[in-house]
């Protein structure tokens, strides 16, 4: 069974590193991008099941990386999970807005992100 | 028979000239129609046969004027003397009241004359009269023809009544008048004595005055004045086929009637000039008062114009009052109006005449009408010699408005029923004018106070408009402070939400690193050694991370933004640099950034609070090293500098970043402010900075000066005053 592709887009090093080893860990494959244009690219080209991505980033943030996918019909299946440190209502609402399917705030917990991704992926 | 007319308030005498045929009766009624004024006579009728002899009659009519009231008018008659016209003179001389015999002086009519007298005796008595009783009167005529009968003889003959005797000439006039006046003065008083005047001598006398007055007119008259002819009417009837007695007198009768209608007619044309020309006048008249604006002028225009209609120079006009009271506002020709003057019991005459609403006439000669026998101011007027008096009252819309007066004296003679029913008329007129024109002024006063009134009110709007103005002005101005204060107060709030947000950020983030970095070493225990190395460095470099953001906001809740006395000491400038670059160093590693530190050379020590100081210049320093650009450059350099007399020590920092725009630079030193787009730039920090090394520098008496290229670099200098440093 082949192993289901995660976006990681996140500017933070130490953040890429720790997740993506993770979800590696937990029978995902992991394609990093470290902002909101890169994973926009990657998004593009490997049209994953699922996408985590950081709302706070340079070039491009998260929301409007957000907006463009799911204003894209060609990625109509990609679900995307905003992963923000911010936890304000104001963000979240935010979030939606932009057409985030779901909505996770840092710090998470990681069985909470792995049961949802395997329901996403399954 | 003395006819008494009560509708046009006049007396017919009826005289008949009497006389044998061709005596010339008719001339003398010819001559006196010549001189006669025409406004007082008939025109003559004469009822001619063809051979030009009386037929029937001749009749001339003639106003003697007024006596007690009534108007005095002569019917003058002539018969025809033919012997057989004897019906048509009896029915003539039917209701006479007096009559004029004209005797032809030619000794051939002796007889003639003497048969005529006793024919007149005879028909007299047919028509019920007393021959010797009836006024008499004898005219000579003829008198410049040869071969007459003496005046003795002819008395002898034909004067056994000793009435008055009169020798004249018809065809020139001679004697004429006088002969009239002496038949018309004896059939008025023997009219008079008829009404039973006999015993008052006094008015018989003023009577016979009043007829010689009516009658001198007719004296001066010149003879050879041009006259109007007689008004001739021919009968169809021939003289011959009027045989039958009854006939003729029927015939007569007709005649009389008709002649009598012809009269009436004449008076009846006469009394219509009259009133067209008292329409004329009160058309001019009521053209002046319509021209005429203010009561004033109407005034006095109207009792000028009266006096003149009246041809009189006596009057006054009295104006209700306030009160009621009458008062006089214009007089004419008299010292005072007798009609103003208050009785006992304190009313004038002219408010009791006023109060009757009834104009009056009286003439003070015959004491007319009768009840103002006692007034007491009818001896004032008569001892002013004045004759007539006029009264008018004025009413307007039925309210009393005044009255007028006028008074005429002997020479003008007493006013007339027409002349009052013209004074009547004037005045309506004159009343309903001035009415109007105090109307017209009371509403030009009103529009005036209007006007002024909506001046004032005008004016009144005009100023509350202007305050109006100047309030919605301050409100605007208000508003706008308002507006301002609830924008800073947004910002402010937006501010504290970024600042949260970035808190939760700066926070969130190492400690989701550190996390999850744990879980992994606990989760995957068999992992080998070198890779779990990676996440040790992990947990170790985000826990520094941590901790020097725990440190800043530790300080800058400590410091807050410093504030208050520093507490200064030496410092050297080498150790200070170092202090406030060494956490900043693994950042520029990263960065790539090349940092150049120049010292002025002597500059080994600053005054100053050492931990603010610290905190300041990292601050700066730690701006340049984070909005730099990767492979940029940081220029510090510390340097002492002068400042007009004041000496200070410049820290200034220059960096390659992405710098400032103009439009936030004024802003840059304010609490929480961060350059950049927080979201896509998130700059490190809590956007103290700046604010911090401001106030720093101000605790030491200093100042922070910030330049900025947007996109090219900021430079921020510190100026430290050295000698107040010291002396702190």
């Amino acid at each position: 069974m082949a192993r289901p592709l995660i976006v990681l887009v996140d500017d933070e090093p130490n953040i890429r590193a720790t997740i993506s080893f993770i979800l590696e860990m937990e029978g995902f494959r992991v394609e990093t991008a470290v902002d909101g244009e890169e994973g926009l690219e990657k998004i593009r080209a490997l049209k994953p099941p699922v996408v985590l991505l950081d709302a706070m980033m340079p070039r491009r943030d998260g929301f409007d990386v957000c907006r463009t996918v799911k204003g894209d019909p060609a990625l109509a299946s990609v679900k995307v999970i905003m992963l923000t440190a911010m936890g304000q209502a104001a963000d979240q609402e935010k979030g939606r807005a932009a057409g985030a399917d779901f909505y996770i705030t840092k710090p998470f917990d990681e069985e909470e992100l792995l049961a949802l991704l395997r329901r996403l992926t399954a | 028979m003395v006819q008494f007319d009560n509708q046009y308030r006049q007396v017919k005498l009826k005289v008949v000239y009497y006389g044998p045929s061709l005596c010339g009766k008719t001339t003398c009624l010819q001559y006196l129609h010549r001189v006669t004024d025409p406004q007082r006579r008939t025109k003559l009728y004469t009822l001619n046969t063809a051979s030009d002899r009386t037929l029937f009659f001749d009749l001339l009519g003639l106003d003697l004027g007024r006596v007690r009231g009534y108007r005095l008018t002569l019917q003058l008659y002539t018969v025809p003397g033919q012997v057989q016209y004897n019906a048509t003179r009896r029915a003539v001389l039917a209701g006479c009241d007096g009559v004029m015999f004209v005797a032809d002086s030619q000794k051939s009519f002796a007889k003639a004359n003497e048969e005529s007298l006793a024919n007149l005796a005879e028909n007299l008595k047919a028509n019920g009269l007393n021959p010797e009783q009836v006024p008499l009167v004898l005219a000579y005529n003829k008198r410049d023809l040869p071969d007459v009968l003496s005046r003795t003889e002819l008395d002898q003959s034909l004067n056994s009544r000793r009435v008055p005797v009169f020798e004249t000439v018809a065809t020139s006039g001679v004697g004429v008048v006088e002969a009239f006046t002496g038949i018309t003065k004896a059939t008025v008083l023997s009219v008079a004595d008829r009404l039973g005047m006999a015993n008052q001598p006094e008015a018989l006398s003023r009577l016979v005055e009043n007829v010689n007055t009516a009658l001198q007119p007719l004296m001066r008259r010149v003879s050879t004045a041009e006259v109007e002819g007689p008004v001739i009417l021919h009968p169809s009837a021939k003289g011959d086929d009027l045989r039958a007695d009854e006939l003729l007198a029927e015939a007569v009768r007709a005649n009389l009637t008709m002649t009598d209608l012809n009269v009436r007619l004449d008076q009846l044309s006469g009394e219509l000039e009259r009133r067209v020309a008292n329409l004329h006048s009160i058309n001019e008249f009521g053209r002046l008062m319509s021209l005429a604006r203010e009561p004033e002028e109407i005034t006095a225009g109207f009792l000028d114009r009266l006096l003149i209609e009246l041809k009189v120079a006596c009057g006054s006009l009295f104006l209700v009052g306030e009160n009621g009271e009458l008062i006089e506002v214009r007089r004419r020709g008299l010292a005072a109006d007798p009609l103003a003057r208050r009785d006992e019991s304190g009313q004038s005459p002219a408010e009791v005449i006023l109060a009757s609403r009834q104009p009056l006439i009286a003439r003070l000669d015959e004491v007319e009408p009768a009840q103002l026998q006692d007034a007491h101011w009818m001896e004032e007027v008569r001892s002013l010699n004045l004759l007539g008096v006029l009264a008018v009252p004025l009413f307007a819309q039925d309210r009393p408005l005044g009255l007028v007066t006028a008074f005429s004296d002997a020479t003008r003679g007493a006013f007339e029923d027409v002349e009052l029913e013209l004074a009547s008329v004037l005045g309506a007129n004159a009343a309903t004018a001035l009415a109007n024109a105090r109307a017209w002024r009371s509403l030009e006063q009103l529009n005036s106070s209007l006007e002024s009134a909506v001046a004032e009110r005008t004016h009144e709007l005009q100023d509350a408009l202007t305050r109006t103005k100047s309030l919605a002005e301050q409100l605007e101005e208000g508003n706008l402070a308002l507006q301002t204060a609830n924008k800073e107060l947004r910002d402010l709030e937006r501010l504290k939400g970024e600042l949260l947000d970035r808190i939760a950020h700066e926070l969130n983030t190492p400690v989701t690193a550190i996390q999850t970095a744990g879980r992994i070493l606990a989760r995957y225990d068999e992992m080998p050694p070198e890779r779990a190395v990676k996440f040790v460095e992990i947990i170790t470099q985000e826990s520094a991370r941590l901790g020097d953001l725990i440190a800043s906001s530790l300080q800058a809740a400590v410091l807050g933004i410093p504030e208050g006395r520093p507490t200064p000491i030496g410092m050297g400038v080498a150790d200070l640099l170092r202090r406030v670059l060494a956490p900043l160093k693994g950042e520029i590693a990263n960065r790539r950034l090349a940092v150049q530190v120049k010292v002025a050379a002597g500059l080994d020590e600053v005054v100053g609070d050492e931990s603010q100081l610290e905190a300041a210049l990292r601050a700066i320093v730690r701006n340049a090293v984070e909005f730099n650009r990767d492979g940029g450059s940081v220029v510090v350099t510390m340097r002492p500098v002068r400042r007009g007399a004041s000496a200070f020590v410049e820290f200034r920092v220059e960096d390659t970043g992405i710098g400032i725009p103009a439009q936030d630079l004024p802003h840059a030193c304010e609490v929480f402010w961060q350059g950049g787009n927080r979201l896509t730039n998130k700059p490190r920090g809590l956007g103290l900075g700046l604010a911090v090394a401001k106030r720093v520098a101000e605790n030491h008496g200093g100042t922070l000066e910030i330049s900025s290229e947007e996109g090219k670099g900021t430079v921020v200098a510190m100026f430290l005053p050295t000698a107040v440093a010291r002396q702190a």
